[in-house]
């Protein structure tokens, strides 16, 4: 390649990555006092919630980490909320108790102390009624223990124990269904459940309230949700499994739906009673988990089909999935399961902490500038190419993981991303001590670089084919984070492999075209002879 | 080193490995791994405040001063200290009270538990008295690893199956041999990581043994790579081409050490500056990973050339007999035509 050309294309090059990296790296303000924001591509890029970074951009961002509720058994409550409604009975009691001291007028007299009696009753079966079991929980006892969830030794019933094991396992299954990263359930004190869902997830809340649903699925079909009949199961002796087979989460066309499959009999039922059903009937039909309406499915045409599609358009994927999974798990589901109460909600911080994505650039930028500072130091203005080469694949690797919709900067992608940039890095280095041996045998540089690339490029085709292999194979087998960690691999794999191979290569030639003296370019240095 | 010792030792190494595996064995069927990092229980103290002392000047400071202050006096050490606002159940708005959560070691009993929260309460009671918020309250937790053993378990499979087809590559590229040398060195650094597992009790998650055994094979597999890169160029070099396999192995494992070490050591500084990075529970993860970096470094620079030195000359011997070994020939025959 001719100088000119080769400057022409080198100052091309460069305007290329220098556009490239303020799009993706460079966010400011702009506009009369500032009004308006320029997001870079990487401030828009999802990012992992454990990393405590700022997601999204203007009013909506957030910092990352999740949100935590703690699941109560019925009969159940936290030592906080005992002492709390216990100090209000309390608290009433001494109010009536000043207000019939005070109080002269005998009938007014009279009805506070009726009230006093009252709400001294309440306090006393309040105080009665629960017993402390460990530091941090109360466990409803009832009156001689005969209705609660503790036995004679004011400890967990057997009879309870099971029911919250059943229910735990319930839970736990729920939310392993939803495959979704960074989600945890803990058993607090024993007998009630901490779950943590990440704020990257669409749907928490939903995810939160709805998971905790428990008790019989049942399936009703009516003009509205206190008169609706019970079509599913008919009689108390049926399951309903005997009318549906699964609910599981459906999706075409980029949309989701729940998709309900029903046995031969449920598919008879439900025709038989929606047969009537016409856009002026106004009749819903509605899909119940105990006492909680999950879906409410208007009826305008007779359901005649062996399965139902349901759609919203609130429904997320991540919607649909919850929902399909907490209707399929209540297919096990009875009447004397235990209830839960959703606690207090309380929002956490970042799991990595809320600098977890500054340290990380950090990270990246003192393992960049060691490299560069080898590579400058070994190879002189060699660097530059190795440098344009790492821009390059950097500014690639942000534009990728902005685009695709399953990645996200995560721990995983960016640990992907930094082994992948040592295997570049490597590549460039082995490329280049490739032809500084064959220059150091008296070949011109020309020569040494077409011979060191030849000797070299199947040990990086290798190289690189191999681990684009392991991520993919891998990409297509795993779940959750781990699949954007092999996915960034394999990808990253061919990225670096075409960087090193050929953008390198091309790179080097146009640049070396410039150079005068292109030993001195390259710091290649010709071994000297002992004969000499 | 002697250039044939690598060979001879062969013995050696298999015994070393042999001692571990069997050891690792006895010790799972009869402890099982140390599953000490599974349960992950933790217990926490919780100081929840409201508007009250979120409106005092330095009134949350105060208030985390003075819990660090009656923590650290009751001689309990601090895994983790979290900041939690309460949201709204239906819009998550953010609302209050607001809680400081101190994780600790699930090693307190009940009694130290109370015992602790009430030297936080005492530490902090001029700020209750202002607050109806405030409250101090213990928990402790059991982690239910159900919830993401899926992933477990199928990031080990989906790495073994990934290193399986890296093997047929390798059978391909560098010959049946290299592909049995690395399928047997795989196996042997994913054996011998879950015996070091059990046999040093390093304190794991439920499926995390079988993911360590898989990251093994894997970084087995890259390693065994790089070897078999050097081990074609060298063969292909006339000069090197008629010598025994046990000479040219040598060779290799000398030119090629410092590219497996630095390969593997930038792996291990991977591990360790996600283990810095991480939670403590995070970290029980990540530290450990040095394990399945460190043992394929020895099987490739040690076990690997060793057990591919037998190899090799017997795919030498049947190629030779079955008159397969053209490439060898070829290069017999420039090196008569030089000389």
């Amino acid at each position: 390649m001719g100088k000119v050309k080769s400057a022409v294309f080198i100052a091309f090059y460069t305007l290329l990555i220098a556009v490239l990296g303020f799009v993706c790296f460079v966010s400011f303000p702009y506009g009369e006092n500032n009004l308006h924001k320029f997001n870079s591509v990487l401030s828009l890029t999802q990012k992992d919630a454990d990393l405590g970074a700022a997601y999204g951009s203007g009013d909506d961002a957030y910092l990352g980490g999740g949100y935590v509720g703690v699941y109560y058994p019925e009969g159940v409550v936290s030592a906080k909320e005992y002492e709390e409604n216990l100090a209000g009975y309390e608290a009433l009691v001494a109010s009536y108790t000043e207000q019939v001291a005070a109080e002269t007028n005998a009938v007014k007299k009279a009805e506070l102390e009726d009230r006093l009696e009252k709400a001294t009753e309440t306090f006393e079966d309040y105080k009665n009624n629960y017993v402390a079991y460990g530091n941090a929980l109360y466990l409803f006892k009832g009156d001689d223990n005969a209705d609660g969830i503790v036995g004679e030794d004011n400890l967990p019933s057997e009879e309870f124990k099971t029911s919250f094991d059943a229910a735990l396992n319930t839970v736990v299954s729920r939310y392993a269904h939803l495959r979704q990263d960074g989600v945890r359930v803990d058993v607090q004190d024993e007998y009630s459940i901490r779950i943590f869902v990440p704020q990257e997830m669409d749907s928490e809340q939903t995810a939160l309230v709805y998971l905790s649903y428990t008790g019989a699925f049942t399936v009703k079909y009516g003009s509205n949700a206190d008169t609706a009949e019970q079509i599913m199961p008919v009689r108390s002796s049926d399951s309903i499994t005997d009318y549906i087979k699964s609910v599981e989460l459906g999706t075409r066309s980029n949309s989701s739906y729940v998709h309900i499959e029903l046995t031969k009999e449920g598919k008879k039922i439900l025709s038989e009673k929606t047969s009537g059903a016409s856009s002026e009937s106004s009749n819903t039909i509605y899909f119940n988990v105990g006492d909680q309406s999950v879906i409410s499915l208007s009826v305008t045409d007779p359901l005649t089909n062996d399965f139902i599609d349901v759609s919203s358009s609130a429904y997320t994927r991540e919607v649909a999935l919850t929902v399909a999974t907490l209707l399929d798990s209540a297919l096990g589901g009875s009447e004397s399961d235990i209830v839960f109460s959703l606690g207090g909600t309380y929002v956490l911080e970042g799991a990595y902490g809320n600098n977890a994505l500054t340290y990380m650039y950090i990270a990246f930028g003192i393992c960049a500038a060691l490299m560069l500072v080898f590579f400058f130091v070994r190879y002189h203005l060699l660097g530059f190419v190795h440098l344009y080469t790492c821009l390059l694949f950097t500014i690639a690797t942000v534009l990728c993981v902005w685009s695709i919709p399953f990645l996200t900067l995560s721990v995983e992608t960016f640990t992907a991303f930094m082994l992948m940039l040592g295997v570049l890095s490597l590549s460039d280095a082995v490329t280049f001590e490739y032809a500084r041996k064959e220059y150091e045998l008296g070949k011109t540089i020309g020569s040494s670089v077409k011979t060191g690339y030849k000797k070299c490029t199947w040990h990086l085709f290798d190289l690189h084919i191999v681990l684009a292999l392991i991520g993919f194979v891998g990409f297509g087998i795993a779940i959750t984070n781990i699949t954007s960690f092999l996915f960034t691999i394999g990808l990253l794999a061919v990225f670096s492999g075409l960087g090193s191979l050929a953008i390198n290569r091309f790179t080097w030639a146009t640049m070396m075209a410039l150079a005068k003296n292109k030993r001195a370019f390259c710091n290649f240095k010709v071994e000297e002879s002992d004969d000499e | 080193m002697n250039k044939r010792s690598i060979n001879k030792l062969l013995p050696v190494w298999l015994a070393i490995s042999a001692v571990f595996i069997i050891a690792g064995i006895i010790l799972m069927c009869l402890l099982d791994f140390n599953y000490s990092a599974e349960n992950g229980n933790k217990s926490t103290v919780e100081v929840e405040y409201g508007v009250i002392t979120l409106n005092t000047e330095n009134g949350a400071e105060q208030i985390e001063d003075a819990c660090d202050k009656a923590i650290k006096a009751a001689g309990v050490s601090v895994l983790n200290k979290t900041r939690q606002e309460q949201v709204d159940s239906s819009s998550f708005d953010k609302t209050v009270p607001v809680k400081i959560v101190y994780e600790i070691g699930a090693d307190l009993s009940a009694e130290k538990l109370a015992s602790l929260k009430d030297a936080v309460v005492n530490a902090t009671a001029s700020f209750a008295e202002n607050d109806s918020d405030f409250a101090v309250t213990v928990h402790n937790y059991e982690i239910q690893t159900r919830v993401y053993g899926e992933s477990y378990w199928r990031g080990a499979l989906a790495i073994g199956v990934a290193v399986f087809v890296a093997l047929v590559y390798i059978g391909v590229r560098f010959g049946v041999g290299c592909a049995l040398t690395g399928l047997t060195v795989c196996a042997h650094d994913a054996v011998l990581t879950a015996a070091l597992f059990a046999v040093f009790r390093i304190p794991v998650y439920f499926y995390a043994p079988l993911v360590y055994a898989a990251l093994a094979a894997l970084v087995s597999v890259i390693l065994w790579l790089l070897q078999c890169m050097k081990l074609k160029e060298t063969v292909k070099n006339p000069e090197f081409a008629t010598n025994p396999a046990d000479e040219i192995i040598n060779k290799v494992r000398r030119e090629n050490w410092l590219l497996t070490v630095c390969f593997a050591g930038a792996l291990a500084v991977v591990a360790i500056v996600a283990g810095a990075l991480a939670t403590p529970l995070s970290r029980l993860f990540f530290f450990p990973l040095i394990v399945p970096v460190a043992l394929p470094l020895y099987s490739s620079l040690v076990v690997g050339p060793a057990i591919h030195v037998h190899v090799k000359t017997a795919f030498d011997k049947w190629k030779e007999s079955h008159g397969k070994n053209k490439s060898k020939k070829k290069t017999v025959k420039a090196v008569e035509t030089e000389s």
